[in-house]
């Protein structure tokens, strides 16, 4: 026959719950607070509005009842640079068959300063962790624009 | 034409304001020696939503947006949870002995239909290395 034995081991912090609080007063405890940054580029967009100009030619959110696009970069993984693609036309009213002109600027506190282009372009940011970069968008056609919804699109890449 | 643009002009164009479409990836640079004819890399995709989405995972030339060669993404079209990140592994294969293989490996979403004007991604530059 084999006699068992048991033994039982009690750390401070079960003491402490088996006794109540009666002691938790007298020991000191680590609180240990613990983050993991994962090296990488995080982009957010905010879309923007375009509304048409009084003459009917241009079509942009720096028109009266426009308002800007954002795009907030958050770059944990060293200095990024984000490049914009040349602007599209992605929608438009079947009605309208013309080509406008597009083109893009923006501006950052990092140090983006576009002018309006139809061209590719990019920047690097001179804040190393984030920055937020405003965005205007504009289609100009000199014979005017039909009535209708229209979209301009550019692809915004955050690399190194 | 002027009575096109009158009634355009009438009319509130273009409205354009649904949220768009946020993505994160990271490493932007890795790069790895491998002794074998494959080399994996283990790439962090982020949803900073709080939704759910589904993104997608492609390579791409390290210079233009050509596909890349042998490049392998078992997972290319992830789901990833809200304010989730998720680690998604890209491996180059048919690795020569003594090749130097670089190549970008990009991540957007997928349901592209509330963006306007930004559409984002974030490509990762990524090199593998074959010893001689």
């Amino acid at each position: 026959m084999t006699n068992a034995i048991t033994i039982w081991i009690i750390c401070p912090a079960m003491l402490a719950v088996l006794v109540g609080g009666a002691i938790s007063s007298a020991q000191a405890q680590v609180v240990n607070f613990e983050g993991t940054i994962v090296p990488a580029c995080v982009l957010t967009p905010t879309d923007g509005i375009m509304a048409i100009n009084a003459g009917g030619t241009v079509v942009g959110s720096e028109e009266s009842g426009g308002t800007a696009a954002s795009l907030s970069v958050a770059s944990t993984g060293g200095t990024a640079t984000v490049a914009f693609s040349a602007p599209t036309l992605a929608a438009k009213p079947v009605a309208y068959t013309r080509t406008p002109t597009l083109s893009l600027r923006y501006t950052s506190p990092g140090g983006a300063a576009q002018a309006y282009t139809s061209s590719s372009s990019q920047y690097t940011s001179t804040n190393p962790l984030s920055d937020v970069i405003t965005l205007h968008a504009k289609a100009t056609d000199a014979a005017g624009f039909v009535a209708g919804t229209y979209r301009i699109a550019t692809t915004a890449t955050c690399s190194q | 034409m002027l009575a096109v643009r009158l009634a355009a002009a009438a009319l509130v164009l273009a409205a354009i304001g649904a949220p768009a479409a946020a993505v994160g990836l990271g490493p932007l640079l890795a790069s790895g020696i491998t002794g074998t004819e494959r080399k994996g890399f283990y790439l962090t995709l982020i949803n900073p939503f709080p939704k759910a989405g589904r993104f997608r995972v492609y390579s791409t030339a390290w210079d233009s947006e050509q596909p890349a060669a042998r490049i392998l993404i078992p997972v290319a079209r992830p789901i990833v949870g809200p304010n989730s990140r998720r680690r998604v592994l890209v491996i180059a294969t048919g690795l020569q002995p003594g090749e130097l293989h670089s190549f970008r490996v990009c991540a957007e979403r997928v349901d592209r239909s509330g963006e306007s004007l930004i559409h984002a991604r974030v490509c990762s530059k990524l090199t593998a290395r074959r010893v001689a």
